[in-house]
């Protein structure tokens, strides 16, 4: 795979990718962790609010809120250019 | 007494099985040192009655929340007697990341039972667990329920006696893996379609279509409790007040005859007549008030939220409102306790705790007490106000509106600090299971009763003592340049607004034989719900942000109120 790291807010809807680590503090960690995201597993954005507001994501059966500055420090590795519509 | 604690992440369907396992006594009980709420039952088990307790929804054992930490504060006390059982609730559709609390538990070596709720959706989820083999990889018995139709909960009663310590992982093995490992070996996933209520999820959450679908159930919840609160009194207490209770009253006045007991039990007669509003004596208006008049919007407004609390619609209106609550500088969960508060204050208040940061906790609580009427006020302000039409109704509450966002913003920008991001999991929709949704309404009801009732009465009692020393009108003369000059009204107003502090349902009541014009009952239905919070709200504030913190928020609400009731008083005159 030779597509490069973005994070989180780079994704289209509908995207999935794998987190490759957290730039935010170990609360912020801590609090992903607990929903079950955490480097290595696969997280697909479903949509977003508007004018920056939360992301929406889904880490296998939980879906999960967060605000985009939130989104904006979880890297991942996008896998695959083109979203497949789900 | 021997306790069965209830542990699991939040929305796993804890309450419905606590529920099915408790009797009729239920009691909400706040953890010492802290507004996080709890509940408490009981049932029998082996001849033996113990204690159910509901604790609070956690992730994890390293608490990341108030809440949180309130359930492993919970879990240490518990541990201190020997002979509690563990009952870990987990979502069946969700494993892997409901297993992560299990193994926590586990570790710590208790006496534990799993159980796997929402079982009746792994099989339209494409979801099958294998529970001898989940057992096996867990050590301890494994029970598939479904809390809403209550299946396999006598399954559940009849093994309790068989908890018992599990599994432990080793120091160097890590608990993400082995749940991968548990997840691969018990459970197998099959593909399926999207139901009607994932197509509902993802319309209800999408800015464009969430947004019109939010103000559209929000409508429609608030024609629900007028409808419900009024069909209340229109049909079964007005009816019941007007003759049985009007007996009862009259019985007892001809009994007591004319005098000062007579004077505080039944009050002033209206042309020669008892008039449950005005006579203020406390078998009249001290009753008629809380039971007639707001006791019926106060069940139709618990029984309307707390189906939308139980269907998991609010995370999703504090999402999509997070953008918009973020100008005040709090982010969009705090709709939550804002809409409680439109139910009382109190539960308002005490809800606060979803906010993180004191700065939230703060303006949330502030733009609250200042600008939210709570339900007891509301049902009074659409009965007095409302006689003059639907224009003075919409300026009364659009005012408020309108003070609630512009003191938000302003607040916000001249506070230092900024306010943390919204980080939640959003739970699937689902239908309230009835049992639990009545013990809930029921309890929320009940506290009504208790905490309202008796200060009613107390209320009733003090504006005949103080209009009898003629306190009220000293204050009156003494408050007369701002009631009247700033405000535009009558020094007898002062009589409302001292009562405003013990119950400001009363204190709207007490308008009424004043003779106010509409612009006057306007400002005085805004001013009445601005100036201060009600004591039982004040006392919960206080014990939030502490003395300080109230100190100023007290300051903001007699600032904002003067000038806003002042302005109002130049608009509507003018």
């Amino acid at each position: 795979m030779t597509t490069a790291a973005v994070n989180l807010t780079n994704l289209e809807n509908g995207q999935s990718a794998q987190i490759i680590e957290f730039a935010g503090g170990s609360n912020f960690q801590k609090r992903a962790e607990a929903l079950g995201l955490r480097p290595g597993v696969t997280i697909t954005r479903i949509s977003a609010q508007i004018l920056h507001g939360p992301i929406m994501v889904r880490v296998n059966q939980t879906r999960a809120a967060m605000g985009y500055g939130m989104a904006q420090k979880i890297l991942v590795l996008p896998l695959n250019e083109h979203p497949s519509k789900p | 007494m021997r306790k069965l604690l209830l542990f699991g992440n939040p929305n796993v369907g804890k309450s419905a099985l606590f529920s099915r396992l408790t009797g009729i006594t239920v009691v909400a009980a706040n953890y010492p040192g802290s507004t996080v709420e709890y509940t408490l039952g009981y049932m029998r088990y082996q001849g033996e009655r113990i204690e159910v307790v509901d604790v609070p929804g956690t992730y994890s054992l390293s608490p990341t929340s108030r809440a949180e930490e309130v359930a492993v504060e919970m879990l240490a006390e518990a541990r201190e007697q020997s002979d509690n059982i563990y009952v870990n609730i987990l979502d069946a559709t969700n494993l892997e990341r409901n297993l992560s609390l299990t193994l926590q538990l586990l570790e710590l070596g208790l006496p534990m039972i799993v159980v796997l709720n929402f079982w009746d959706e792994t099989r339209h989820t494409g979801i099958s667990i294998d529970v001898k083999k989940l057992e096996e990889s867990l050590g301890v018995p494994v029970i598939a329920t479904c809390g809403a139709s209550g299946e396999g909960v006598k399954d559940l009663v009849d093994r309790l006696s068989q908890h018992r310590p599990g599994v432990k992982l080793s120091r160097d093995q890590d608990r993400w893996e082995y749940m991968g490992m548990i997840v691969a070996r018990c459970q197998t996933l099959t593909h399926r379609h999207h139901t009607f209520a994932e197509r509902l999820e993802d319309l209800s959450i999408n800015t464009w279509s969430g947004l019109p679908l939010a103000v559209g159930i929000l409508v429609l919840a608030f024609a629900i409790i007028r409808l419900i609160g009024e069909s209340l009194i229109t049909y079964i207490l007005d009816p019941f007040f007007g003759s049985v209770w009007l007996s009862v009253v009259n019985a007892a006045g001809s009994l007591l005859g004319p005098g000062l007991l007579y004077d505080i039990l039944v009050g002033q007669l209206v042309d020669g007549e008892v008039n449950f509003l005005e006579s203020m004596g406390m078998l009249t208006t001290g009753v008629y008030v809380p039971l007639a008049m707001v006791l019926p919007y106060i069940i139709a407004f618990y029984s309307v939220l707390s189906f939308m609390e139980d269907s998991g619609y609010m995370p999703r209106l504090g999402i999509l409102m997070d953008n918009f609550m973020h100008r005040l500088g709090i982010h969009g969960l705090a709709i939550i306790p804002m809409l409680l508060g439109l139910g009382c204050n109190v539960p308002g208040a005490m809800g606060m705790r979803v906010l993180e940061t004191r700065r939230e906790r703060f303006i949330a609580a502030t733009i609250m007490a200042v600008a939210i009427p709570c339900m007891a006020q509301s049902a009074m302000i659409f009965g007095l106000v409302g006689q003059h039409g639907l224009r003075a109704l919409l300026t009364v509450f659009g005012t408020l509106f309108l003070v609630w966002f512009v003191l938000g913003v302003i607040l916000n920008r001249f506070l230092k600090g900024e306010s943390p991001e919204i980080f939640i999991e959003i739970p699937p929709y689902r239908w309230p299971y009835l049992g639990s949704l009545r013990k809930k309404i029921w309890l929320r009801i009940q506290t009504f009763v208790r905490e309202a009732v008796p200060f009613v009465l107390l209320g009733v009692l003090l504006v005949n003592i103080l209009y009898s020393l003629g306190i009220i009108e000293v204050l009156g003369r003494v408050f007369a340049p701002l009631v009247q000059g700033i405000l535009g009204l009558p020094p007898e107003a002062v009589g409302a607004l001292v009562v405003g502090f013990l119950r400001k349902d009363v204190a709207v009541g007490m308008l009424v034989p004043l003779d106010l014009t509409v612009s006057q009952m306007i400002v005085a239905a805004v001013v009445l719900t601005m100036y201060f919070p009600c004591i039982a709200t004040f006392t919960v504030l206080l014990n939030e942000l502490g003395w300080r913190d109230m100190l100023k928020s007290a300051g903001i609400m007699f600032v904002s109120t003067y000038f806003v009731g002042g302005l109002l008083n130049l608009l509507l005159s003018g």
